[in-house]
């Protein structure tokens, strides 16, 4: 197609870093910007197949900045105690500094600061009002409401920031305000709420006090995160595409992301001590050709680096960059909007 | 002659990993042959959807490591409506044994089971001829080393010893041609097989004519300027062939051991592979419908390989319809049983039979399945305890029960089982008093006992 909102590839960040802890990632799976440009990242980390005893606390947020700069990382490890995380999904920053992390395992909302340290949880398992069965996405908008998304309840909740129960909507179905196991969710400036209707492969818009507005639909194969810009532009991490859509409040298919990754500055470190390993990098066929039966989006993206894998979330930052987070990559590709 | 519930009960034991009493009657309305030519023509077969597995297990979407990818296998296996198309996969798979041990891979390895389960009941040419183009098998036999100035004789001299002729049927110069057709049958980016930075990068396969001998070959008896394809072309036709591949269906499907009436049993298969043009589903279509197949001396012929227990037993208890992190405990239960998926110990597959028992096997299977098998909690046992009380009278023995859970789950036991049984059970049954745990009990001792490890 062609494009109608150009993007800049801007950089990579990241390198895979599984069952031990420091600097890289472990299957990625959120990201979220802290008032100071400090940058998080969930790693959501292979613990709970190939759990072994040593690899626990490799279920952390690592903390970074853009010029990759690796900062330190929090939370304590595989469990369902304070701080501790099984399944983490995603989080956002409150006004006050505070970062809320869901975990759709211990159908817990756990609330740091922003040094890392364990402030408070919440969270019943139910389908009461208030209670929640497979918290997933959480977004914050600027009076400091608190929306998390039901997954097994199919429904949205409204909380305060100290986790008080303010309202829902939704229900299972496929009508208009319906949802089928929802995922991503964003809470715009003008305080409209955007979610990412992942097994109805669509994102429906909604009022803060979740009257339906609009949907979106595109082709998408299982939607997990959506992000919207400040003219209004929908960025949509079509998880089971591979790919990022951009749409316009119109609904109109603006530009698709393949993804188009480099080597990152943590990447490139590693190298610089290898460069045997490089030198076969350098000769290899990157963006191949493949054979018909891996014509498929998940095995081309297998297949071929440089493009998005995984794609579980978008997020844009205060400089008005896109960052694409890919969990089975163990990177994030940064793009200028 | 089993009466026709016992005899479909017999066909998706072997086939498949047993049937629960609700697909069952369906099966008993269909008739057998109806129901020998579902299961052998599955159309869009049906199990828990890869897009909710892979949203709730990261590390089974990225299939980096040998757990999660038999984590993934495992809920195919438990919760397919086409079990045939997970035998026939689970057959292959430890007929053309390829590990992570060597392949290192586990993207391609759980690609090489697609291939079989897409295949795997069709035409034995593209079987073979996909099964030389697998990026996983041409890693495990050094294909991938295999050059026009240089052969490499592992994957040549496998596939006719291993996996279609069997050994005395063929020479050492055929392993050497073979080996030559297959020069250049290699994968792109053989040198770049980083797992950092960024992960492993799935592999594909790639024909180098610069380093394929175009020469002129002479195999088995055959000359002229064979590639691959041509070698296969050969030996599929050998009669060799269809002896080993039906004789190894025949042991798998049917029984351990083969008599004189089994042997008969394998030349009808070995005559349905040449007249169907070599279709897989044609010899097994033969072995189904055959007397020998339906007769009692078929039936409990065969000890469960781990996977068959451990399989067989939870879609039973179907405790495992939605993603959880216990799937792992499946994938080790079997382990611990003596099978891992993607793992078996060489080229050769797994040693089964009798030699899947062992003193410590052994507890192992019979701790596992009891346990399952009496968990009241299980959504399948409590449909089975439903179904046990709603069929029998108020008044009855403890033989009358043990006998009822027994035809439940398709066990026959002896006289002696069921003897050493009634000795073990406390009460008499009383459907007004805990009866509920009773039977949970029984299904616990019937699947310890040695008739429930034969299928």
């Amino acid at each position: 197609m062609t494009s109608l909102k150009k993007l800049e590839y801007l950089k990579t960040i990241g390198i895979v870093n599984i069952g031990t802890n420091g600097l890289g990632f472990s299957n990625p799976y959120d990201i979220a910007f802290s008032s100071d440009n400090r940058i998080f990242v969930i790693n959501r980390h292979d613990a709970p197949i190939n759990f072994k005893p040593e690899d626990a606390s490799a279920i952390r947020v690592g903390v970074l900045n853009y010029e990759e700069e690796y900062l330190g990382e929090f939370g304590n490890g595989f469990g369902e105690n304070d701080g501790q995380f099984r399944l983490p999904v995603a989080m956002d920053f409150d006004s006050k500094g505070k970062l809320y992390i869901t975990d759709e395992f211990n159908n817990k909302v756990t609330v740091f600061n922003s040094s890392g340290d364990f402030l408070f949880s919440w969270g019943d398992y139910g389908d009461g009002l208030g209670e929640i069965d497979g918290p997933a996405g959480i977004s914050i908008d600027h009076e400091d409401n608190v929306y998390v998304v039901d997954q097994n309840n199919h429904r949205i909740q409204k909380f305060t920031n100290d986790g008080q129960f303010i309202l829902s909507w939704g229900a299972f179905g496929c009508g208009k305000g319906e949802f089928n196991m929802p995922w991503g969710i964003f809470a715009d400036l003008q305080g409209d709420i955007y979610v990412a209707d992942w097994r109805n492969n669509r994102i429906q818009e909604f009022t803060n006090t979740g009257e339906f507005k609009a949907i979106y639909e595109n082709d998408f194969n299982r939607p997990s995160s959506v992000v919207v810009d400040e003219s209004g532009l929908l960025y949509i991490a079509d998880w089971g595409n591979h790919k990022v859509k951009i749409l316009n409040k119109s609904g109109n298919l603006l530009s698709v992301l393949d993804g188009q990754a480099t080597l990152s500055k943590w990447a490139k470190e590693w190298y610089d001590k290898l460069p045997d390993q490089l030198e076969a990098r350098k000769k290899a066929n990157l963006v191949p050709e493949l054979p018909s039966q891996f014509n498929t989006p998940y095995q081309k993206s297998a297949q071929t680096e440089p493009y998005f894998w995984g794609p579980v979330s978008v997020k844009i930052d205060s400089e008005n960059r896109l960052y694409v987070v890919e969990s089975l990559r163990h990177r994030i590709q940064v793009f200028s909007i | 002659m089993l009466n026709d519930r016992k005899l479909i009960m017999h066909l998706m034991g072997k086939s498949g990993f047993g049937a629960t009493p609700e697909e069952l009657d369906k099966y008993v309305l269909k008739g057998y042959d109806n129901v020998v030519e579902d299961i052998l023509n599955p159309v869009h077969s049906s199990s828990l959807p890869e897009d909710i597995i892979y949203r709730y297990h990261v590390d089974i979407a990225e299939s980096r490591l040998p757990t999660p990818t038999a984590a993934k296998w495992m809920y195919r296996l438990v919760t397919t409506d086409s079990p045939l198309e997970e035998k026939i996969a689970l057959f292959w798979h430890g007929l053309f044994a390829s590990n992570f041990a060597d392949v290192q891979q586990m993207t391609m390895l759980y690609e090489q089971v697609d291939m079989f389960r897409k295949l795997g009941l069709g035409n034995f040419r593209d079987l073979l001829l996909e099964l030389s183009k697998d990026t996983a098998m041409g890693q495990m036999l050094d294909n991938i080393d295999n050059h026009a100035d240089a052969i490499n004789e592992n994957w040549g001299r496998e596939l006719l010893e291993l996996f279609s002729m069997g050994i005395g049927n063929y020479t050492e110069d055929d392993v050497k041609e073979a080996s030559r057709a297959f020069t250049g049958w290699t994968r792109d980016n053989l040198e770049y097989t980083p797992f950092w930075p960024y992960g492993r990068v799935a592999w594909h396969h790639k024909f180098d004519d610069n380093d394929h001998d175009f020469n002129t070959k002479t195999f088995l008896g055959e000359t002229g300027n064979f590639d691959g394809d041509q070698i296969i072309d050969i030996i599929v036709k050998q009669k060799a062939t269809a002896e080993f591949i039906s004789t190894r269906l025949y042991q798998y499907f049917c029984s351990d051991q083969i008599d004189s009436d089994g042997q008969l049993a394998i030349n009808e298969m070995m005559e349905a592979y040449f007249t169907s043009g070599y279709e897989i589903r044609s010899v097994l279509r033969s072995l189904f419908k055959s007397d020998h197949f339906k007769s009692d001396k078929c039936t409990y012929s065969k000890v469960k390989s781990p996977i068959e227990l451990v399989v067989g037993t939870v879609r039973f208890s179907e405790a495992y319809s939605k993603p959880t992190l216990a799937i792992k405990d499946l994938v080790d239960q079997a382990t611990f049983m003596g099978q891992t998926l993607f793992q078996p110990p060489s080229v050769e597959g797994w040693h089964e039979g009798v030699e899947w028992i062992d003193s410590g096997t052994l507890i192992e299977r019979v701790n596992f399945a009891s346990s399952e098998m009496s968990d009241l909690n299980k959504p399948g046992v409590k449909k089975l305890v439903a179904r046990i009380k709603n069929e029998l009278p108020n008044s009855i023995s403890n033989e009358d029960l043990l006998n009822k859970c027994s035809e439940m789950i398709g066990c026959n036991l002896s006289n002696t089982t069921k003897e050493l049984l009634l000795d073990s059970i406390d009460n008499s049954p009383n459907k007004n008093h805990k009866f509920d745990d009773q039977i949970g009990q029984i299904l616990g001792f019937i699947a310890a006992t040695k008739e429930y490890q034969l299928i």
